[in-house]
């Protein structure tokens, strides 16, 4: 443990109208348990506490699970700081915390999640790349439109701006409105469909500039019973599948997926590739 | 004499994005008041460079031509230590509309989200800081700010400075005025000097 560290060198250090960042990222793991107390301290002025958790986000080692306390908490300020500072646990982490504060029931918080969505991760990302090598040989490689196939579980797929993307959604056992947008950066959503009593929707994606984006969907059923299929697929390989149904572990009517779109490389037949299923 | 002039610009929050709910926020926050406290305590402030030399003297003022010009309301991403700037710092910035020549533009925003309360970072030649009108409730923050301005980005480790890293920091009992040394008002002078020319 780092013996100058205590509650007060870093509430000192976050009284400052332009704290130093760097510096208190070099604390490290020895700051955590510290800046947590600093956070849940309602004796400490909130603007403080604010910044004890943006700075949670930043420093080295996961801080996941205090990011995600500070987004259930009741004072805006510190929903408001979790949604700032969520990306900076790179997108495995902050996908499940930016999804719950965008729907958070302050303004300013939601608008803050969404526009920290789009950003580089300084950690490992949990994303499933298929290399070129699998996809020639055939070898194990998921294949596409089977709802009944098995899941993949990532948060996000990579893939390149030239590649025919498909997304799919199935309704099973109840027809339902569905929605699915991307959530752009610093604006707000852009509706890719929108449409009543539908049990399978599918669309290519347009093109995306390169970089991060959010692929957010949602859907209102008609009955109690339900089950659902959302599948995304890479020039005709499934990249994501992920089921869920009303008597499952988690059934809320919504889900989302990180893409990381590359920019094309010049030289290749391009988007001529993309096809009709 | 030598005339500094700020003109502020308001950021609102997200969630106010009609003309209506705009005006309220303006009154309900209080945000009019905070900004004439802040001007008020940054002429205070530098009431020690407005001397009886005539070369030594600063005005600052505030240029009120506020109303009308808003930025969209949004949550502002800011960064503040001396690498680069973020979109939303160049493209406020960018606008000076209304603006002559050196100057400054006082960006004040609902919230922030981040660490910072203020910053003086700002693109060459479009002089500029953004405060977060309910992040502290500091008199000096706009002083503390302006001082980057003419100062550069070096903190001061008296808290009885208006420089102190910390500005919830300086005392704050009725008719205290935070201090500026001999070097620090030559700086100011001298930056004031070449904004003016």
């Amino acid at each position: 443990m780092n013996k100058q560290l205590s509650i007060k060198t870093l509430t000192d250090e976050l009284e400052k109208v332009e704290p130093d960042l760097l510096g208190l990222s070099d604390h490290g793991p020895d700051a955590v348990p510290i800046l947590a107390k600093i956070f849940r301290d309602v004796g400490i002025h909130p603007r403080i506490r604010e910044k004890a958790v943006y700075v949670l986000g930043i420093l080295p080692g996961d801080t996941s699970d205090l990011i995600r306390e500070a987004a259930g908490a009741s004072e805006v300020r510190l929903r408001r700081a979790a949604a700032a500072t969520a990306a900076n646990l790179g997108p495995e982490h902050a996908g499940p915390i930016l999804a719950q504060l965008i729907e958070d029931r302050d303004a300013t918080v939601r608008h803050i999640a969404a526009n920290h969505l789009p950003v580089p991760s300084r950690r490992t990302m949990m994303t499933n790349d298929v290399s070129a090598e699998k996809v020639k040989s055939g070898s194990s490689v998921p294949r596409s439109y089977e709802p009944d196939g098995p899941e993949i579980a990532v948060t996000t797929v990579r893939f390149q701006q030239k590649d025919l993307v498909r997304f799919q959604f199935y309704v099973r056992n109840s027809n339902a409105r569905v929605r699915i947008y991307r959530v752009i950066h610093q604006t707000q959503r852009q509706i890719l469909v929108d449409e009543e009593n539908k049990n399978e929707i599918g669309i290519d994606l347009p093109d995306f500039p390169s970089g991060q984006h959010l692929l957010y969907w949602s859907f209102q059923r008609v009955g109690l019973i339900w089950q659902t299929c959302a599948e995304l697929n890479v020039n005709g390989i499934c990249r994501f599948r992920h089921r869920k149904d009303s008597d499952g572990s988690d059934p809320v009517n919504k889900g989302f997926l990180f893409l990381e779109v590359d920019a094309a490389k010049i030289g290749k037949s391009g988007r001529s590739r993309r096809g009709n299923r | 004499m030598r005339q500094i002039r700020l003109h502020f610009r308001l950021v609102p929050p997200p969630g106010v994005p009609d003309p209506i709910a705009d005006a309220l926020w303006h009154i309900q926050s209080g945000v009019g008041d905070w900004i004439d406290a802040q001007v008020a305590s940054c002429q205070l402030a530098f009431s020690k460079v407005i001397g009886d030399d005539t070369d030594g003297q600063l005005e600052i003022v505030n240029a009120d031509d506020s109303k009308n010009a808003d930025f969209p309301s949004k949550a502002l991403v800011i960064s503040c230590n001396g690498g680069s700037l973020t979109n939303d710092q160049i493209l406020l910035f960018k606008d000076r509309d209304g603006l002559a020549g050196n100057d400054i533009l006082v960006v004040v925003a609902a919230a922030s989200g981040s660490a910072f309360d203020g910053c003086a970072e700002h693109p060459p030649d479009q002089p500029g800081v953004i405060l977060f009108a309910d992040t502290q409730d500091s008199e000096w923050l706009l002083a503390h700010e302006l001082g980057h301005i003419f100062m550069g980005p070096d903190h001061f480790n008296s808290s009885n400075n208006l420089m102190c890293s910390s500005t919830r920091g300086i005392p704050s009992f009725p008719g205290f005025i935070p201090e500026l040394d001999a070097n620090q008002i030559q700086q100011i002078l001298a930056t004031s000097r070449a904004m003016n020319q």
